[in-house]
This record gives structure tokens, sequence and C-alpha cells, in this order.
């Protein structure tokens, strides 16, 4: 089986890894060989003990994490991997539909309340301003301030 | 939505309507009017091979949705079917009007144009008789009672295919002379014309021929690019337009069920054409509808298309037949109806017949139905805006609006807005002034009290007011004194103030009973970008007199809110109401706060004939001297009023009631010690009561107040972290960094199950994209 090895720096959760440098060798894996978990026994080298990102070649053809390395009899190393499901599939998850709830390239905070975004609701800012005019005038002097009501009358 | 292949047969067998020598020159089979091909293909009288019964439509249910290429919406007439009873007309006189039976309320209806080749056949009238299976009739029968056959129009052939570009309706317009059955220009054909839209709106025509009895689109298109547009096809053939929805009247219990089937709307024997307001359905003329057989002048019913603005009536009865028409008389209105109409179609049309020849697509006279999710509401453009239009580059009339789907619509139109308005001037018994402080100088009002003072001293006082003052109290011809911080109160020409009959030469303006002031608008800006942490802006409104109201920050915000204020200067009492502009452009009051901004001045003074009595033993010189002192008082009291002159009149209060107090202390210092008057109390007489106003010493504009959140965050550090809230359904592939998402559907590529589970977890906790 064909093994490419390499040193992947992107965290876990990244669904295209960027895939650079890689070795390949090849390999048998331990039997029985999970496909979400196999396991192979590969000779020692500076490769293989410092790369952390296995691409599985067929019939597993799926890439796979470095979980864990064990050195055993026979200057060999014992090298336990786990299913990157994210990379392997990663066309085909970009081409999937779904309804995504958050997002780093919308940009920008929605119409969807964010109770994680930090909004201080209880520190707040107040301000205010007029209207641009009104019927009422403080300005007694220049107002014509009474209304006089009275009985009506032909004048004498 | 394509029209479905599986009912109407394979859309490169669909057939060019009708097969002549013309179009079957035409190398883009696009370009025609193409119909459904059910097997056994005859260029003429074709028989149709789908169905219960070969070469016929299934006459059992009703015809596929999918040949709707768009919607009618609720301002098509099409929607609102009248069901007309002949069971009621019969009964009725020449002329008379009828009322429908039921009529449609659908919100959108499905529709196809319908052609036949059979429909030609000899005459129009309802040769088939009631169990008519082979005519162009449709009935539909009023009586849940009796089982009919009424389906029966299969003689038309759905248009599957036309070309928005080269199917131009034209409108044209039946029209009589006059109503009345005993003129020689009865309703009747013999005696109407025939006009295009245009010639008759801007000739004499509509003026010849007032009464219109039918609107109807003649198709215009061209079998060559090159050549003029020809109404299509130039035959005499049958034709109409199929409602594809189960008729609204199928839920009424007093109708025969089920209801559904197409329409034949008869308008001329030369050209093919589409009935857009008028009589439906086979039988009749072209004018009217009509039954002859003796059950189904009873039994059977008529149906008309047409909006409110026109009239159904009972055409004639003579024989064995029973005819029944619509018209409507024509008025200004008549243009604006018949494009509106033609409009839902969503086709290119005009009101003019050169335009329909010739004219471009773009022409100032070419109009084009505009659609909304594809559905026509009577809205249109014309001109240049046509090439805006999807309708303008499209292959076919394929638009991609789906029938069996149709957009949620809305039937209320929102054209509510909201306003204010003035009201009359009151006419009552009293005079209203409105005063300055200026003008009500100091001196000019005690004339009236020294008025009285020139009383003859032998002359009842009583009397003398009422000459006068129209009161037996002189204090009493004064209704109020209010004062309000209100400007411009006044109106018309000055005047002076009259209090009864007595001028007081005291300069003075006619007072307004109202007065709308217009504070004008505030726009509220979203300050965070106009997202959900705007709507977490508490927004209050100040309002001078009337308090405060809280302003909904998911209503206004981005809006601009106006106040209006509205003050009843009678009572002091006013609103201030809190609008906005609504996305349809069209004003919404939703708040009045209501108030008081005047404060009433009380005005004291003597009750003169209480007083009268009490000194009744006295002598007339003392008690005139006593009454003159009095008034001295009320002098006094109207001075404090008009010292007023720009200070605070919560001060003009207390100097008001300061003044009757000197009223009672003249009079103690009055040395009438002869007259039993020492243990009495002057009756005093207040008009109005002491009120306060520290509104006016508030602010007195309106005000706008905004609390705002604040926030602490840096959006790309934000973003890249954690990601933005949001809820958007597309492919994963349109986004990009960190991303969290659910129900995705994997499908698309194969994977374990354990392997897609672990995907959605993933992709649920959140991924980089």
């Amino acid at each position: 089986m064909t093994l490419t090895i390499y040193n992947v720096a992107n965290a876990p959760n990244v669904v295209n890894k960027s895939l650079a440098n890689g070795v390949t060798i090849s390999a048998q894996p331990v039997e029985p060989c999970d496909f979400l978990t196999p396991s192979f026994i590969i000779d020692k080298s500076e490769t293989i003990t410092s790369g952390n990102y296995i691409v599985a070649g067929a019939p597993l053809n799926r890439h796979y994490f470095i979980t864990d390395k064990s050195l055993i009899s026979g200057n060999r190393v014992l090298v336990v991997c786990a299913v990157d499901v994210l990379t392997t599939y990663a066309n085909g998850i970009k081409n999937s539909i779904g309804t995504v709830l958050r997002s780093e390239s919308i940009g920008k905070p929605t119409m969807i309340p964010d109770s994680k975004l930090p909004v201080y609701t209880n520190q707040r800012i107040v301000d205010a301003d007029k209207f641009p005019n009104t019927p009422f005038s403080a300005a007694f002097n220049n107002l014509a301030p009474y209304i006089l009501t009275t009985i009506g009358g032909s004048t004498t | 939505m394509s029209v479905n292949q599986n009912i109407f047969g394979l859309s490169s067998q669909w057939q060019r309507y009708p097969y002549d020598s013309a179009w079957s020159a035409v190398d883009d089979i696009n370009e025609c009017i193409r119909v459904a091909y059910f097997g056994n293909y005859e260029p003429h009288y074709q028989t149709l091979a789908h169905g219960a019964e070969n070469g016929m439509i299934d006459k059992s249910v009703p015809l596929d949705k999918s040949l709707s290429y768009c919607g009618l919406g609720t301002e098509s007439a099409y929607s609102h079917v009248k069901y007309y009873s002949n069971a009621t007309l019969e009964p009725l006189a020449n002329g008379d009007a009828i009322t429908p039976f039921f009529t449609d309320n659908r919100t959108i209806t499905n529709f196809a144009f319908m052609f036949g080749d059979i429909a030609s056949g000899a005459g129009y009238g309802n040769s088939g008789g009631r169990y008519n299976t082979t005519d162009r009739a449709c009935r539909y029968y009023p009586d849940a009672d009796v089982e009919y056959d009424y389906n029966n129009n299969r003689a038309l052939i759905p248009v599957t295919s036309f070309k928005f570009t080269n199917f131009i309706l034209l409108i044209r317009v039946k029209c009589c002379r006059g109503l009345n059955p005993d003129d020689a220009y009865y309703f009747n054909p013999e005696n109407g014309a025939d006009f295009t839209l245009y010639d008759y709106v801007n000739t004499n025509a509509h003026s010849d021929y007032p009464y219109v009895y039918c609107v109807y689109v003649v198709p215009y298109c061209y079998s060559d690019s090159t050549a003029s547009r020809n109404p299509y096809p130039n035959m005499q053939k049958g034709q109409g337009i199929a409602i594809l929805d189960s008729f609204d009247g199928a839920t009424d219990s007093n109708l025969q069920q089920p209801l559904y089937s197409y329409y034949y709307g008869q308008t001329s024997y030369s050209d093919p054409a589409f009935k857009i307001h008028g009589m439906l359905t086979g039988g009749g003329t072209q004018q009217s509808l009509q039954y002859h057989a003796s059950a189904e002048k009873t039994e059977l019913g008529y149906l008309a298309i047409c909006p409110d603005t026109w009239t159904a009536f009972k055409y004639r009865a003579y024989g064995s037949y029973i005819c029944m028409g619509v018209w409507r008389e024509y008025d200004n209105t008549f243009w604006d109806e018949c494009m509106t109409a033609v409009a839902c179609f969503g086709c290119f049309f005009t009101d003019k017949i050169s335009i329909a020849q010739s004219g471009d697509l773009t022409d100032t006279d070419m109009y084009c139905g505009t659609l909304v999710d594809g559905v026509g509401h009577g809205d249109y453009t014309h001109g240049a805006d046509n090439a805006e239009q999807p309708q303008y580059s499209a292959a076919t009339n394929n638009t991609g609006y789906d029938p069996n789907n149709p957009p949620a619509i809305d039937p209320n139109n929102y054209n509510g807005e909201m306003s204010t308005h003035d009201i009359p001037l009151l006419s009552t018994a009293t005079e209203r002034y409105n005063i300055s402080a200026v003008n009500m100088a100091l001196g000019l009002l005690p004339k009236l009290w020294d008025y009285m003072a020139l009383a003859d001293p032998n002359e009842s006082k009583s009397d003398y007011s009422i000459t006068h003052f129209l009161t037996q109290n002189p204090i009493d011809c004064i209704v109020s004194l209010q004062f309000l911080p209100v400007k411009n109160m006044s109106e018309g020409s000055a005047t002076t103030v009259k209090l009864g009959n007595f001028d007081t030469k005291i300069s003075a303006y006619p007072a307004k009973t109202s007065i709308r002031y217009d504070c004008g608008n505030y726009e509220i800006f979203p300050r965070f970008g106009n997202n959900w942490i705007d709507r977490e802006t508490q927004i209050t409104l100040y309002l001078p007199f009337c308090g405060t109201v809280s302003l909904d920050p998911e209503t206004y915000m981005g809006k601009a809110v106006n106040v209006e204020y509205l003050i009843d200067l009678t009572t002091g009492t006013c609103s201030a109401a809190v609008s906005f502009i609504a996305n349809n452009g069209k004003r919404v009051i939703t708040d009045v706060a209501n108030g008081v901004c005047a404060i009433d001045l009380p005005v004291t003074g003597i009750q003169q004939q209480t007083l009268n009595s009490q000194l009744f033993n006295a002598s007339e010189s003392t008690k005139q001297l006593k009454v003159n002192n009095a008034f001295k008082g009320f002098k006094s009291i109207m001075g404090a009023v008009t010292s007023l002159n720009g200070e605070n009149p919560m001060g003009a209060v207390s100097g008001l009631l300061g003044a009757g107090q000197d009223l009672y202390n003249i009079y103690a210092s009055e040395k009438i010690a002869d007259y039993n008057l020492q243990h009495t109390m002057l009756p005093l007489k207040m008009i109005g009561t002491s009120g306060g106003l520290t509104g006016a010493m508030c602010e007195l504009y309106p005000t706008i107040i905004f609390s705002r959140p604040t926030t602490d965050y840096n959006a790309t550090a934000y973003g890249h972290s954690i990601g933005f809230a949001c809820c958007v359904t597309n492919t994963l592939g349109s986004f990009s960094g960190y991303t969290e998402c659910t129900n995705v559907d994997l499908s698309g590529f194969a994977a374990t199950e354990t392997e897609k589970n672990m995907i959605q977890q993933a992709l649920a906790g959140g991924v980089y994209l």
C-alpha cells in the first residue's frame, strides 16, 4: 500500500489541508485493518518520526491523522491513524447544501442575534437629538400667548 | 415550470398552429405558437389521442396546470369569475340587471391560451345541447341536485409554447350605441362597432359607441422576421382562455361538484382572439350567451369575466332563446382598466394597430406586462424599459413560474395612508381672541371696568350690566382666559376685544380653533450597520406636553420619523402624532400621545347679584360707592393680567389671585360702617380653575433619545474565531473560513454512514472551509 507522509500545520477542522513536501513510502497495514482507524508498521525514518498526516492509496484512499506512534522492534514504528473525513471528502462537502449557522465569510453581524458577540446591553450610551421644528416657544415676549374667550355681542 | 410532456406530448412534437405554408417556412420553431401533441396529428381538424376517450382531452379531469407560464393576480377579472343563474335571468325583462350567483376570489389564477379547429364548425350556437361532447361549450350548473355532463369543452387545444417577442397582443374593443331595448340602437352587434383601444379612446368612437360589451386581444406575430406582424393564425377558428384552477364555486354546496373546465370566449368569426372582459362559455353570439333548449333556460348558468365597473343584464328573450350580456359605459378609467387587465398576462401588448403590425419592442407605445414572482398584477413597462424585462430576451414563454407551487400572494393592496386634517371653524356664541401681552397693555382693560363706574347711580347695576355685557354680572362675559405657549395662534385681521356689547378697543386677533404643526422628520440611522445590534437600541421620543413614547427599533430603524402636533386651541389639549413612511411610500401613524398645553388663568370678580342683595339696605349713593370700588378691584385684577408681559405665566396666576385679595382689601378699607357688612364676606366669583403648566418650563422641541448598547470586538478576529451568526442555506462551497452548519445533505458523494456522521458532527462543531 502506498502512503504519503506529510507534516501538516493546519488545524484538524480545516477542510482543505495544505499538503506539501510529502514523502511516499510503501507500507502494510496491521491486520485487521479498520478503514477509519488503521495502523501501519513503518521502518523508522526522519519522515515518519516527524510526520503527522498520511494520505493512503488504494484500497483505503483516505486521508488520515497520525494519532499515535510507537517504536517497536526492528527499528520500526507502529503508526496509529484516524481518518480525516473533512479533507478526504472535501469536494463532496463543498458541493453539499446545508444551513450555515455561523460563518466567517458573512463578515459582519447579521439580523440573527448572536449571544456570543460581546455586545453589552447593560452598558449603554445615551444620545439625544431634537426635531427641526416645534409649535411651542418659550419666547413669551414675542408671542401672543393668551386666548381670551368672551360672550360676543354687537358693539355699543 | 416546463409544460408536462407526459400529458401534452414531447416538446419536439408540439405542432405549429395552424399548419400552413408561411409558418412551416420558419426555421426557428420556437418563434411559432405551438400546441400540444396528442398523437395522430393532422394539420386540421385533428383528433386528440390523449385522455379517456381516444382523440379528446380527458373530460373528467382538469387540464394540467403546467400550461400556465405565469399566474394572473387578483387584479385580473379571471380571478373573479362571476356566475349567473339562468333561472334568475329568465323572468327578468329585457335590459334588467342581474347580480351574480357567485363570484370567484382567487389570489392567483393559472390559465392557458387555447385554439381549436373543430370549433370553427358551423355556427356558434349551442348546437350540442346540454350533453354536447364535441363542441366548445363549457357550462356550469347552479344546482347540486342534478348531475350534468358539463365539462365538455374538448375541442380546443392548449397552447404549450410561444415566444414573447413574437406574440404581441393588440387590445380591441367591441361596443354599441345604446342599451334601450326599444331603440334601434339597442345593444347588439349589428348596430355596434369594433375598434382598437387606441382608436376607441382617442377618436369620437367612444362618443358614438359609448357602451362596451367586450374587450379582447388579438395576437400579432410575424412569420418572417422581415415582414410585418399579422393576426395569427389568420383563420376562422375557435379560441379562448382556459382557467386551470378549480373554481372557487366548487366549494359552494349549491353548485354541482366538481366544477372545473376551461372557457371558450368567442369574439369574432374572422380573427383569433382571446376575450379579456365579457361573457365567456360557448353558445350564444359574440355579445351574449344564449340557451335555447327549454331545460337549459332554467337549469344552466352563465359565466362572465369582467370587473365590477361592468353591469350584467338580460339581453333578450325571444322564441326559445334567452340571452345574457355584460356591458360598461365608457369613461376616462376605461383605458387604464384595459391596460391593467391585459398586463396581467405578462406579454408584450399595445393599443395601436400600427405598433402591433410593425412597432419595435421598445417603441413608446409598446407595453410589457411585468411579472412579480411569475405573477402578473397589472403593472407594465413601456418604451425602452421593455428591454429590461426578462420577456425581452426570453427564448419562449417558459418563465420558470411553477403553477403547482405559486408564490404566496397577499391580496391586500396596502394602499392605506394615514393622515391628519384640519377641522372647520366652529360657530359658537363666543368670541375668541389671541392677545399679546404687549397689546393688552396696562390701562386698557381697566377701561372696561371704568365703564361700569359710568353707570347712572339710580340704574340697577344688573340691568346696566345686562345691557352692556349681556350678563347680570360683568365678569360672566369672560368665558375663559388661557395661556398657551404656542406660536401663531391668530388668524385673520386685527380686531378689538369685545365683552358682550362693549368694545374694549383692546387690539387683538381672532384666535384659531386648532393648529396642525409639522415638526419635521428625523431619520433614524442604524449605528451598527443595520444588524441585530441596532435592534437592541432603545429609542424614546420626548414630546412636549405629551410625555414620552417608545419607538420600536425593528419598525423605525432606517426610517424617517415624523412628529405632527394637533393642538385644540379651544381647550388646550394637544396630540402628537408619530408616523413614518412605510416601504410602500405611504405614511403610517404608529403612536398618538395626548396632553394639555394650556393653563386656565382664573379671573376673579364680584358676584353682582349677591352683592346687590347684601347691599339692599344701603343708601344708593353709598352702594354706588361700593360698586365703583368693586370695579376698581376688577381693574386691579385685569392689571395683573396685562402686566404679564414677558413674565412667567405661573407668576401670572398668583398675581391674579393676589388681585382678588386686593379687591377684598379695598372693600375692607371703605368707611361704610353704617352698613351691616362688617361680617359679610364679599361674594367673589372665579372664572376657570387654577392649573399647572410646568410642561412649558421643560424642553419645547420634540426630542429623540437613543440608548445604544456598547460593543467590544474585532470583526476580523471574531469572524475567524467563531464566525458571525447567520441562517443561510446554500452550497457550503459558497462560504469560506470558519463555518458552522447543520442539516447538510451529504448524499452527493460516497462515504460510509459512520464517516458521514463524523462529517455532520464536524460541520456542526465548526470547520474552516
